[in-house]
């Protein structure tokens, strides 16, 4: 068992609960311009709304939802969009674990309850609590409801209204809709950007990435790219 | 919308999605997603109340996810214009300047809309 620094024990209360739920809500806004464009794009992948909205609330992880869009058509690649899923989310692992003052001192159906509503904003506002001496572990759940709500109710609007956008227009690349998914990966790897060391991971992340769009069909390079840089810098870590 | 809303479509039971085999199916592939990204979800809490990872799996898994957005990225500059590619430059700076991923995701598709005009 970990050292808990406090002496109050930890809660797990409604008022928490209501305390995350009110201190994402700002992110709550932006998740929800994002959900849009999720709704929006997952139409022009050709999933249903309801399929997006079914995908909103059961895997609720933005970055590997749009990810998986670029598998999508006819024919779907289960393994590889399952596989693919995996490797984007597993930094949760370690979201999980940087969690563990909380989360080990509650019952495990709350602890691993409240895991799955876990997503970067709300984990981030958790850390904060967690860290200015919260001892309320129902705020990891609250600040998840926020960001889920938002994420599912723009999903259905986006994919609802990218229906009639998309009968509105023949070629969505007059609009620039087909350059979205660039422009929201660009702007979350320059969020992600920690600093120079960064940059010999992401110049081999993207050698891997290149060599395996050049060589291998589909969307292996994805995952070329991904173990590449994180092999690369757990190889670099240990010298 | 009124068809797709049905549980058969959204289980991947009618359609082209149906000859695709159970695997192929739409149903199987969000279970799959929701499984795994569950599994994700979990296993931190699950490993560290057992073990404590080597900072070498440590460091792994803190390079993927930026590591997989740039290999995201990278092909779809290699394969695009000089219009997607300063685009892409100006994503990169709104980014940089305000932090702000919608903003930053507006910039990026008017400047395509405009430089595609103009390039």
């Amino acid at each position: 068992m970990p050292p808990i620094s406090s002496s109050q024990p930890i809660t797990f209360t409604l008022s928490g609960v209501r305390r995350g739920f009110q201190n994402c809500l700002p992110l709550g806004f932006s998740v929800f311009a994002y959900g849009l464009v999720f709704g929006i794009l997952a139409v022009q992948a050709g999933m249903s709304t309801a399929q997006a909205g079914a995908m909103s609330l059961t895997t609720f992880a933005g970055a590997s939802q749009l990810m998986v869009l670029e598998f999508w058509g006819p024919v779907l690649p289960f393994f590889g969009i399952v596989l693919t899923t995996f490797i984007v989310n597993l930094r949760h692992v370690l979201m999980g674990a940087a969690l563990r003052d909380w989360l080990i001192a509650l019952p495990p159906w709350k602890a691993y309850g409240s895991l799955f509503f876990m997503t970067d904003e709300s984990w981030a506002l958790s850390m904060r609590e967690m860290g200015s001496g919260g001892r309320d572990a129902a705020f990891l759940l609250g600040a998840g409801l926020c960001i889920y709500v938002f994420w599912f109710s723009a999903t259905i609007l986006g994919a609802s209204s990218g229906f009639f956008l998309g009968t509105a227009m023949s070629d969505p690349a007059r609009w620039g809709l087909d350059f979205a998914f660039t422009a929201v990966f660009i702007s979350l790897l320059i969020f992600f950007w920690k600093g120079r060391q960064d940059l010999p991971v992401w110049l081999v992340a993207a050698a891997a990435a290149w060599l395996g769009w050049a060589l291998l069909p589909g969307k292996w390079y994805i995952l070329c790219g991904g173990l590449a840089g994180g092999l690369y810098g757990a190889w670099r870590h240990g010298r | 919308m009124d068809a797709d809303l049905t549980l058969a479509a959204l289980a991947g039971l009618s359609g082209p999605m149906a000859m695709e085999g159970m695997f192929g199916g739409v149903f199987w592939v969000l279970l799959g997603m929701a499984a795994a990204t569950y599994l994700t979800r979990a296993a931190g809490l699950f490993l560290i109340s057992r073990v404590s990872p080597t900072p070498r799996v440590e460091a792994f898994l803190r390079h993927v996810p930026a590591s997989i957005l740039v290999a995201i990225v990278v092909p779809n500059l290699v394969q695009g214009g000089p219009a997607e590619r300063a685009a892409a430059g100006v994503t990169a700076l709104v980014a940089i300047l305000t932090r702000n991923l919608i903003a930053a995701l507006f910039a990026g598709v008017l400047a395509v809309v405009v430089l595609r005009g103009v390039i």
